[in-house]
């Protein structure tokens, strides 16, 4: 398993952000749903290795994190796209990968095909040496994607990869998404349930910071009825898990 | 704009936290002042000059975290009359840093006192004003520090022409012409920010 | 990599705003106050410490603002994500921001060291020794800025630490027989002619080297490894350096005008010797063959304590050269000439009130004065030439002895 979690336990001061929430998950592209305040965000952040669970255990490419050398370790097979992105504005974008390129630790020589390669597969080759703060909003997301694959993770985690990108790039996106899939484990936390249906293999539904549902996005629309709110199946599927497990 | 939507306008545009540095700011320049005109070994209240030009700098750069929201586009769209607010938030700032630091210069306030202190209080916040609209309320501290700090540092020899001008900071209240940049950076600085506010 | 990554940060990062701040800073400094250190290798030395007062606020702002930069961009989160020790990229951040502000520098020095190099007529041994010091002493104070810049990651944080580094390196001067000035790296007690050993400078720069690692590892958390450096920097504290400047006798030597009445200055100030000579002959000439009077001028610097010497009137170069290495301020030359023909270090005469209509000593002497600038009053006019004369030379010969009552004595009316 690439990701093993069990009983993770996060709290934030005395709100219990995440109750004993247990995830597994292995190649592939996963998709995280859960309405806001579920907990998506931190544990996310958990994976990432930014927040410390309270409780529980997390094991990522199949070691526990125990030291600084198992973190690093981890680290450097990891791609992470936060909800809240940040980046510098004077860097070119070209300059902007590379940087997080050396950050990641990857061999010199390797960084600058990693770069250009990364970047072509967001579509962002010919900005490459345009300054960041000129670049729109979805290639600045774009951006932000292209410095969490330039490493080519065998983790990738994605917060809300898909906001501010128009039509014609989330389609381009789902594509990436699902050959990123092939050799990497994938978890693409978002709203957008149509999404998951499309480029998701498997999906999990994180409710109150517990996990609800785990299962392909067929068996999520399967278990929606006409009765459930929503405008496709897989958006009735999650109003009814969600219901079922409120009750 | 009732009570309580005042206060949270001061709160959006740390205010508090200007008004707490503020105070330190004041006090630090009294008891700096009276320091050095006590020491023996200087001229009494002409050895305040330190405190006459970098106390209304340190107040100004505190303002400048005042001068904008955290998002000025979105507050511009509201139908507030902007112009008013911004004028009333520079012109009573300026007033009150004024007065707090004229108030540690009231002894021989002609001399490197609560005049020079009233000059250079118009003069930096001014700048500082008027960099939030050319360059961002971010970094609108950046012109006035570089060059209050630049002008102290290379200490003009002497006074009286070209250096009662551009090394106004520095002059004796008694200098007539340093009055003059001061007093249009000032206004220059306030109309700019009054006109178009920080830029966003 | 890392020299890309460097590259990356001078070109797009802090580092750019850092030279343009200290380019500007010095170019200001430097034509603000010129006397300071147009054509004399040492006095530029010297100046450029000085302004350091200036440049080390500047490279702590730009350090704290790069320090502050992850999180103004909104970029913590993503770094904590990273495998790379986070001091990594504090260190590039901090080697650019510092190498940034030094090339800053370079484009004002080079010209100023051109100008010197233009008019300079003296470079003694050892010029040179205050100027290693500078990079380390603004790498300690990037390195503090970074520190700072760490703790406290507001907007407001470069500025404001910059102002309180810029007060507490001005404190010495209020201090002014204080030991501790030496810690300062902006240490005004420097002159162009005075020569520090190189044990000093050694000591100054071993200090300053050592601050700049206590403030990194500290910067990074590194508590313990601070430790060893800070107690070395400590006994350095405890064994303050030798403080025995010497004047460099080279840099004084006078050099003089070849036709008499002679102008002498010090070599030093070489370049300025057409100017004072033009400045200062016709008093000179006027004096000519009057007994009693001065037959030559030298620079004040030049003057030792307690050497009275009948035949020299002094005047001070403080404060005169130009950009362009001519006199600035031709009438206050002539003034500290005319001065010290009337006063050889006297005491102030006790019982006076200084003024001319009361007291017939300082008649006499405004007399003699009003004389030299070629405007006597009519009681000395109605004289004949060589009396005249003969007066001009008893009373600057009295006034120079400090013999007030011979002064009174002369008086014309």
């Amino acid at each position: 398993m690439t990701v093993a979690v069990e009983e993770l336990t996060v709290r934030y001061g005395r709100r219990v952000v995440l109750n004993g929430l247990d995830l597994a998950l292995d190649t592939g592209v996963h998709g995280l749903l859960g309405p806001n305040g579920a907990g998506k965000t931190t544990l996310m952040r958990v994976l990432a290795t930014v927040a410390p669970p309270n409780g529980g255990g997390v094991r990522l490419l199949g070691s526990a994190i125990t030291g600084e050398k198992e973190l690093r370790a981890v680290r450097r097979q990891l791609g992470y796209l936060p909800q809240t992105f940040g980046f510098y504005p004077r860097f070119t974008v070209r300059e902007f990968v590379e940087y997080f390129a050396w950050l990641k630790e990857m061999p010199a020589a390797r960084i600058p095909v990693a770069v250009d390669r990364a970047l072509e597969r967001v579509g962002l080759l010919d900005r490459a040496d345009d300054r960041m703060k000129t670049l729109s909003g979805g290639m600045q997301r774009r951006a932000g994607i292209a410095q969490a694959i330039v490493n080519d993770p065998r983790l990738l985690l994605l917060d809300e990869p898909t906001a501010g990108l128009d039509p014609e790039q989330r389609v381009a996106f789902r594509s990436l998404l699902r050959e990123l899939g092939v050799d990497a484990c994938v978890l693409v936390s978002t709203h957008l349930v149509e999404d998951v249906a499309v480029a998701c293999e498997r999906v999990s539904l994180v409710d109150g910071g517990r996990l609800v549902f785990s299962g392909t996005p067929a068996q999520l629309a399967a278990a929606g009825g006409d009765g459930d709110a929503g405008d496709s199946a897989i958006e009735r599927g999650y109003t009814a898990v969600l219901r079922a497990a409120r009750a | 704009m009732t009570a309580r939507a005042l206060r949270l306008h001061l709160r959006a545009r740390g205010v508090p936290r200007f008004g707490a540095g503020l105070i330190l700011v004041t006090v630090f320049a009294g008891v700096a002042a009276q320091w050095l005109a006590t020491r023996p070994f200087f001229d009494g209240p002409g050895a305040r000059v330190p405190v006459v030009a970098l106390a209304p700098l340190l107040a100004a750069l505190l303002l400048a975290g005042t001068l904008a929201g955290a998002d000025e586009s979105l507050e511009r769209v509201t139908p507030v009359r902007w112009r008013l607010v911004r004028a009333a938030h520079v012109g009573a700032a300026t007033v009150l840093v004024a007065l707090l630091l004229a108030a540690t210069g009231l002894h021989d306030p002609a001399v490197y006192g609560s005049y020079a202190l009233v000059r250079n209080t118009l003069g930096c916040t001014g700048l500082v004003a008027g960099a939030a609209v050319l360059i961002g309320a971010r970094l609108a501290w950046l012109p006035a520090f570089a060059y209050v700090v630049t002008v102290y540092g290379a200490s003009p020899a002497r006074d009286g022409g070209w250096e009662n001008l551009w090394a106004w900071p520095l002059q004796p209240s008694t200098a007539g012409w340093s009055w003059a940049p001061a007093l249009a950076a000032c206004a220059a600085g306030a109309v700019l920010y009054v006109r178009w506010g920080a830029r966003g | 990599m890392i020299g890309r990554i460097l590259r990356i940060e001078l070109r797009h990062g802090s580092a750019a705003l850092a030279a343009l701040a200290t380019a500007v800073g010095l170019t200001w400094v430097l034509v603000a106050n010129p006397a300071q250190w147009v054509g004399q290798w040492g006095g530029l030395a010297v100046y450029l410490r000085m302004c350091l007062l200036v440049l080390c606020p500047l490279f702590l702002a730009a350090g704290a603002w790069q320090a502050g930069r992850d999180r103004r961009a909104r970029t913590v989160e993503l770094l904590g994500t990273v495998p790379r020790p986070a001091w990594h990229p504090m260190l590039t951040g901090w080697a650019a921001v510092t190498l940034g502000g030094l090339c800053g520098l370079a484009l004002p020095l080079l010209v100023a060291a051109a100008m010197t190099a233009r008019l300079a007529t003296y470079a003694g041994p050892g010029w040179w020794g205050p100027l290693p010091t500078v990079p380390i002493g603004l790498a300690a104070a990037s390195a503090l800025g970074v520190l700072i810049g760490r703790r406290f990651p507001g907007r407001f944080t470069a500025p404001v630490a910059g102002l309180a580094l810029y007060v507490g390196l001005a404190l010495p001067a209020y201090f002014p027989d204080s030991r501790w000035a030496v810690l300062s790296p902006a240490t005004d007690e420097f002159r162009s002619y005075v020569l520090w050993p190189a044990s000093f400078h050694t000591w100054q720069a071993a200090w300053l080297g050592l601050l700049a690692a206590v403030f990194l590892l500290l910067a990074t958390r590194r508590w313990w490894a601070a430790v060893v450096p800070a107690a070395l920097a400590g006994t350095l504290l405890v064994a303050l350096p030798p403080d025995e400047p010497a004047e460099d006798p080279g840099a004084l030597a006078l050099v003089c005008t070849e036709r008499a009445p002679r102008v002498c200055v010090t070599r030093i100030n070489e370049f300025l010797l057409p100017d004072v000579d033009a400045v200062l002959r016709p008093g000179l000439e006027r004096l000519a063959g009057i007994p009693g009077t001065p037959v030559e001028a030298v620079e004040e610097n030049a003057r030792r304590p307690g050497g009275h010497r009948p035949g020299t009137a002094w005047f001070s170069l403080l404060d005169q050269a130009t950009l362009t290495g001519g006199v600035a301020r031709r009438d206050w030359l002539e003034t500290t000439f005319r001065s010290s023909l009337g006063d050889d270090g006297c005491p102030p005469p006790p019982d006076s009130t200084g003024d001319p209509v009361e007291d017939a000593s300082w008649r006499t002497e405004l007399a003699a004065f009003l004389w030299m600038e070629g405007d006597p009053p009519p009681e000395l006019t109605a004289l004949p030439g060589q009396r005249q004369r003969e007066w001009i030379g008893r009373v600057f010969a009295a006034s120079r002895a400090c013999d007030r009552a011979e002064l009174a004595r002369l008086a014309l009316s």
